[in-house]
């Protein structure tokens, strides 16, 4: 989808974007709630993503997608928002409780859900990134190279690197 | 928690761990999100500052000036020059005399990057948005040349955006939406993210220095009428209307520094007498202390918070570092005459009362509050802009051999111990 070009023949532009803009919305926020952990956090990071796409609109080279490029930009403002004096001084809300988890053996692994999910605020922006679009949006290897603007190769290699430090390992060779 | 998963079973304890968000709104609504914008900002996220403090300004005016100007041999950094009589500031408000803001006519379009854009100037929201004022290339003459890029990754990409018709020296923005940019005796203001710029004069008065931070924008602005004087104006940011909030006497004030109701800025006789002036009221009453006793002049001023805030004096032939802890009231010497051959020029800035980097022949970083500095980049002159965040900053670097124009821009996402220039396109 070319949305530079879906946007400019519009006739009522802004409507044209909120149009574009809702069916990855929701994706945003739950990126940015993987990446902060917070969802009154994770909706002003998304909307202030889509603000900021929404004033840069004009100056998009064609052929530009807009749910990578979009994606990309929730990703700057989450990391702005742990960068944020505000977040380092304490003021990083309480993480949310997470849900049950979802596995069918679900209750033996408490503890070490609990246990990742230190472990994942732990991680370095990029490391959490590339853990939250592949594991948490279930994006594909490609999508994750043009959300964080890598190669493929470098998107696995990091997503292996990641995975190692959350003492993680996968069956599936070539998952990663 | 060593196991081997399959990837559905990681998938499925990652989305555990994370859980879901629990949202209150519904989907998109641009108009909901700019209203809701302010929230972000309450957060700091948008109100940081990015401030290129006076010798920078002093720097970038002569810069964008010989890069305008064929031939023209410009001092870089000047240090406040002589002064007549000795005026305090008076600290009284008063209406300015003939600002006038008109719609600016002509805007240069938004077009593309072409080879060789030298940047100026650099100011920043967050991480990954700034923008960058520059020329087109070395060579190119006019305010034609002049581009303003943005960026919203980190200066990974950028895009040109438009540009006021005018000799621009300096930009600042203040959060996404607000920005300012300004030249010898204008300033545009831009309250749509730079798509159209207003223009304000100051009835022939000279804008020596802007900064800005959280509602308001400040200026120095300079009566150039014999003898000249100074006052400080501010506009609200979020609108144009200028006022003057406080005379400054016939004493060049520099180092303007804003921060919540604080701002500061230096002044000097050019005697060895230099000064201070700290306000806690938004500008409107200013106490004066001492500061950089016989020295040439203040280089640099640079507020952290409210309470700390670092300085460096020149000292001649070499210059020391200072720090105040309590809001500029007082300064006390941290490196005296620093021996490492650096210039009296330097500029500092720091993103704690700790820690700050130091900016000469050589970009030096103190952790311990200025007792110590390692030597982190050689090779050039350097300015130290700022910082946006406590990791996130800028500095320009200069041929060494003839300081005009900066021939790089320099960050650091580290508080200052690793730096990578800027690509442009």
């Amino acid at each position: 989808m070319d949305f530079a070009a879906a946007l400019s023949g519009a006739e009522d532009e802004a409507a044209a974007f909120e149009a574009r803009l809702q069916p990855v919305y929701s994706e945003a926020i739950r990126l940015a709630f993987g990446m902060l952990r917070n969802s009154a956090l994770a909706e002003d990071a998304a909307q202030e993503a889509a603000l900021r796409a929404w004033r840069s609109r004009r100056n998009l080279r064609e052929g530009t997608d807009l749910r990578p490029w979009l994606l990309a930009i929730v990703a700057n403002c989450c990391r702005d928002v742990r960068r944020s004096s505000w977040w380092r001084l304490g003021g990083s809300p309480t993480p949310e409780g997470a849900a049950e988890p979802a596995a069918p053996n679900a209750s033996e692994h408490r503890e070490e859900i609990y246990d990742l999910r230190n472990a994942l605020q732990r991680l370095g922006h990029r490391d959490r990134l590339v853990i939250v679009l592949r594991y948490y949006l279930d994006l594909s290897h490609e999508d994750v190279a043009a959300i964080t603007g890598q190669s493929e190769t470098a998107v696995r290699a990091r997503a292996s690197r990641a995975l190692r430090r959350l003492r993680l390992d996968l069956a599936a060779e070539d998952d990663v | 928690m060593k196991e081997r998963l399959t990837p559905d079973a990681l998938r499925a304890r990652v989305r555990a761990a994370i859980g879901e968000p629990d949202l209150t709104g519904g989907g998109f609504d641009l108009d909901a999100a700019r209203a809701r914008k302010r929230r972000w900002y309450d957060l700091g996220l948008g109100a940081a500052p990015a401030p290129v403090r006076v010798s920078l300004v002093v720097a970038l005016a002569g810069a964008v000036a010989a890069v305008l100007t064929v031939g023209t041999v410009l001092q870089l950094r000047s240090l406040p020059k002589p002064a007549g009589s000795a005026t305090g500031p008076a600290g009284t408000s008063q209406t300015t005399p003939s600002p006038s803001a008109q719609p600016t006519s002509g805007l240069v379009p938004l077009g593309p990057v072409v080879d060789g854009f030298v940047p100026l100037d650099v100011t920043a929201v967050s991480a990954s948005e700034w923008w960058v004022l520059g020329s087109d290339s070395a060579g190119c003459m006019g305010t034609d040349c002049t581009r303003i890029l943005h960026t919203l990754d980190g200066g990974q990409t950028f895009t040109s955006i438009p540009t006021p018709s005018g000799a621009v020296t300096g930009l600042r923005f203040l959060n996404p939406e607000d920005g300012w940019a300004y030249g010898a005796t204008t300033v545009w203001s831009t309250h749509d993210g730079g798509a159209a710029w207003n223009a304000t004069s100051f009835g022939g008065m000279t804008v020596d220095e802007l900064e800005t931070y959280g509602a308001y924008v400040y200026a120095i602005v300079e009566d150039t009428t014999t003898p000249a004087t100074w006052s400080l104006e501010r506009s609200p940011a979020a609108s144009d209307g200028w006022q003057v909030v406080s005379s400054l006497g016939a004493q060049q004030p520099g180092n303007l520094n804003v921060h919540g109701d604080g701002v500061w800025m230096s002044q000097s006789n050019g005697q060895g007498v230099n000064v201070v002036l700290a306000s806690a009221d938004d500008g409107a009453h200013f106490a004066q202390s001492s500061i950089c006793p016989g020295a040439s002049g203040v280089a640099s001023l640079y507020d952290v918070s409210s309470e700390d805030l670092w300085a460096t004096c020149a000292m001649g032939t070499s210059e020391d570092v200072l720090r105040s802890v309590d809001g500029g009231a007082t300064f006390t010497e941290v490196q005296t005459s620093t021996s490492s051959g650096e210039p009296d020029w330097g500029t500092i800035a720091a993103t704690s009362a700790s820690d700050a980097v130091l900016a000469g022949t050589s970009l030096r970083l103190t952790v311990d509050g200025g007792q110590n500095f390692q030597q982190v980049l050689n090779g050039y002159d350097w300015d130290i802009v700022g910082f946006t965040t406590a990791e996130d900053g800028f500095a320009f670097s200069y041929p060494s051999s003839s300081r005009g124009t900066p021939n790089g821009l320099w960050r650091t996402d580290d508080a200052g111990a690793q730096w990578n220039e800027v690509q442009f396109p």
